[in-house]
């Protein structure tokens, strides 16, 4: 079987609320850490994740018969930060932006987010929407069918998420993978294996 | 590997660097630490050295005057220099700077001159390109450091960004760490040193590379030191940013920002993605974050001003790499006669002496160009240029042949009253 190894970057990002900044020490925000880390974690090589920090991350997924490295940059959510944040997901192949389940003004603003790259991101995005913390399901405040509502409405992917019980979690990975456009912009190099210092990327470029 | 190198010359030099006031068990530990990573890289020591003895005999060939690579190495150090003054952007002087090495570079893999020193099956041109990269941070970047740095410095005094983070920094200072954001430990003052120790290495290595190596130590120390009393949970971008943003607002930010524009700039633009990447890019959006501090309120107008300048950055790389494939060469040109005010200009491979004279008018401020011309001296004799002559083919020509040829090209006026000058326009002096 011809494996052939490429990068994708994958933007993650999201909003906290304004409320999540009365700094209370955990459960202020909407998990998002929490995913990317039992994604990683879950790897089948305990090699596989030598990064310094929860920020940046990466993990091989195997997708058909090619496997995909994503590099997953984390944004930071706060208002404070958000005039950064295009310098995190230009560039990118894919954002996943997670709102919490039972704070409905999270997935308010995660419409904005989604209206920001619509406008300023990369013109071929995909966009993945996670709503986090489905095992609370007992204190939501957004429907399910609301939220696959709106993601189909803009052709985003959708998925409710538990980062705390694994829920859904490579499902979200592996349809990403599914929807980037794959190897045909990007030939494997053949028999020279995975390429740890120059690799091509694929992500196309927004020229606005 | 490099990396893994490199952490064992770092810990080499903080054992020798303040050795005395560690305890003993501290040194154990780092002893322990070092034997380990010697360990790890003494499998790789075959595959290192006779990349290094590469590297070594790159940097000689830098040096060599006879050498056509070390006449292109040496006019663009001069080149470089003279432009740097001129400069009111510090991305166009770092992007020149980084176009002229990529050129260098470009030419030196695939020219004779290296094939000569290795056996090219050896090594594949991937391979030399990142040899020639290193062997070229010593060669170019080494020698311009001092000159970088002292421009760039120019150039944010006059544009008020180093007042603007000056006055944000006590600011930021004064601010607690609630009001920044804060939610986790922040680095104790034992850690603080260490990471300010890291920046200083940082702002005296030459090596980009490198400098983002000591960026990323710096990081992880700042991670450690948020997960203290809460180990195991993983922070984000969330947590990271304000606490970055305490910890650099405790720094030299003026070295910080130079430190930071050399890496983005001056990397090898093939090495753009990766974790170095992704601190590189939250550094500079920290920075910019704490220079526009004061002026944070729920205007859009900041927004743009930094979206601008990161998408000013991915364009540049993409434009300078589509660039780098037009070679161009250097070329040294004095003014009236050998020894006269001198200027080394940058032009493409094939341009013509009519093209450079143009150049050369306006790069002397000659009021008749129609009245000068492009000349060489070869061994004392006087040769005129034809405008269609190349004057780079006539260059590389003289420096390959047989006979050392001492030569100079000089532009000046033309001169019709005495015995008429020979005129060339090929390029054979072999």
């Amino acid at each position: 079987m011809q494996i052939s190894w490429f990068l994708q970057k994958i933007q993650f990002c999201l909003e906290n609320c304004n409320l999540s900044q009365t700094f209370h020490f955990s459960d202020t925000g909407v998990g998002k850490s929490s995913i990317v880390w039992r994604f990683v974690e879950d790897s089948f090589d305990p090699n596989i994740n030598p990064t310094i920090g929860a920020s940046f991350m990466t993990k091989t997924v195997q997708y058909q018969n090619e496997l995909h490295k994503f590099l997953i940059w984390d944004t930071a959510g706060q208002e404070r930060f958000r005039a950064l944040a295009p310098m995190y997901y230009r560039g990118s192949a894919a954002a996943i932006i997670v709102y919490d389940i039972t704070k409905e003004e999270t997935f308010s603003t995660l419409k904005n987010w989604v209206k920001e790259l619509r406008q300023h991101g990369p013109p071929n995005i995909v966009v993945a929407i996670a709503g986090n913390k489905c095992d609370l399901n007992d204190v939501r405040e957004v429907m399910e069918k609301d939220a696959k509502d709106y993601a189909d409405s803009i052709h985003a992917i959708f998925v409710e998420t538990s980062a705390k019980n694994a829920i859904n979690i490579n499902e979200l990975f592996i349809e990403i993978s599914r929807r980037i456009p794959s190897t045909d912009t990007n030939p494997p190099s053949s028999g020279k294996g995975f390429k740890l210092r120059r690799q091509p990327s694929v992500t196309k470029r927004s020229c606005c | 590997m490099p990396l893994r190198k490199e952490s064992t010359e770092d810990d080499l030099e903080m054992l020798s660097g303040s050795s005395s006031k560690k305890t003993r068990s501290v040194i154990l530990a780092k002893a322990k630490n070092r034997l380990s990573l010697v360990n790890l890289s003494n499998v790789f020591t075959v595959f290192l050295s006779s990349d290094r003895k590469l590297q070594k005999k790159i940097v000689e060939l830098a040096q060599d005057k006879d050498s056509y690579f070390g006449n292109l190495v040496r006019d663009y150090r001069v080149y470089s220099l003279e432009t740097m003054v001129k400069q009111s952007s510090s991305t166009e002087m770092l992007q020149e700077i980084r176009l002229m090495m990529t050129q260098l570079k470009s030419y030196l893999v695939q020219s004779t001159e290296l094939k000569s020193l290795i056996d090219p099956a050896s090594y594949t041109e991937e391979q030399l390109e990142v040899i020639a990269e290193t062997a070229l941070y010593k060669c170019v970047l080494k020698p311009l450091k001092e000159a970088i740095n002292s421009s760039l410095k120019d150039i944010h005094t006059k544009d008020g960004s180093l007042q603007q983070l000056k006055e944000n920094q006590l600011v930021i200072q004064n601010t607690t760490t609630t009001d920044l954001g804060i939610t986790t430990s922040v680095p104790e003052t034992v850690v603080l040193e260490k990471i300010l120790h890291k920046f200083a290495a940082m702002h005296k290595t030459y090596s980009p590379e490198k400098k983002i190596a000591i960026l990323l130590k710096t990081c992880k120390l700042i991670y450690d030191s948020m997960a203290q009393g809460n180990p195991g949970k993983p922070y984000g971008a969330d947590d990271f940013l304000p606490v970055l943003m305490y910890v650099l607002a405790r720094s030299n930010l003026t070295e910080v920002l130079l430190n930071v524009e050399y890496m983005m700039e001056l990397m090898d633009p093939a090495l753009q993605l990766g974790e170095g990447s992704y601190y590189l890019t939250t550094t500079y959006g920290v920075l910019e974050h704490i220079k526009n501090y004061d002026k944070i309120t729920v205007t859009r107008q900041l927004s743009m001003e930094v979206q601008d300048s990161i998408h000013r950055w991915e364009r540049r790389r993409t434009l300078n790499k589509a660039r780098a494939s037009r070679s161009s060469d250097f070329i040294c040109i004095s003014f009236l006669e050998i020894g006269g005010q001198s200027r080394t200009l940058a032009s493409r491979h094939d341009t013509t002496a009519e093209q450079l004279s143009q150049q050369c008018a306006e790069k002397f401020e000659v009021s008749h160009p129609k009245d000068y011309g492009l000349f060489v001296y070869v061994d004392d004799q006087c040769l005129q240029l034809d405008k269609d002559a190349l004057p780079h083919h006539i260059k590389a020509s003289l420096l390959k042949s047989e006979t050392k040829k001492d030569f100079h090209f000089i532009y000046k006026p033309i001169d019709h009253k005495t015995p008429p000058v020979p005129i060339v326009k090929e390029s054979d002096f072999s």
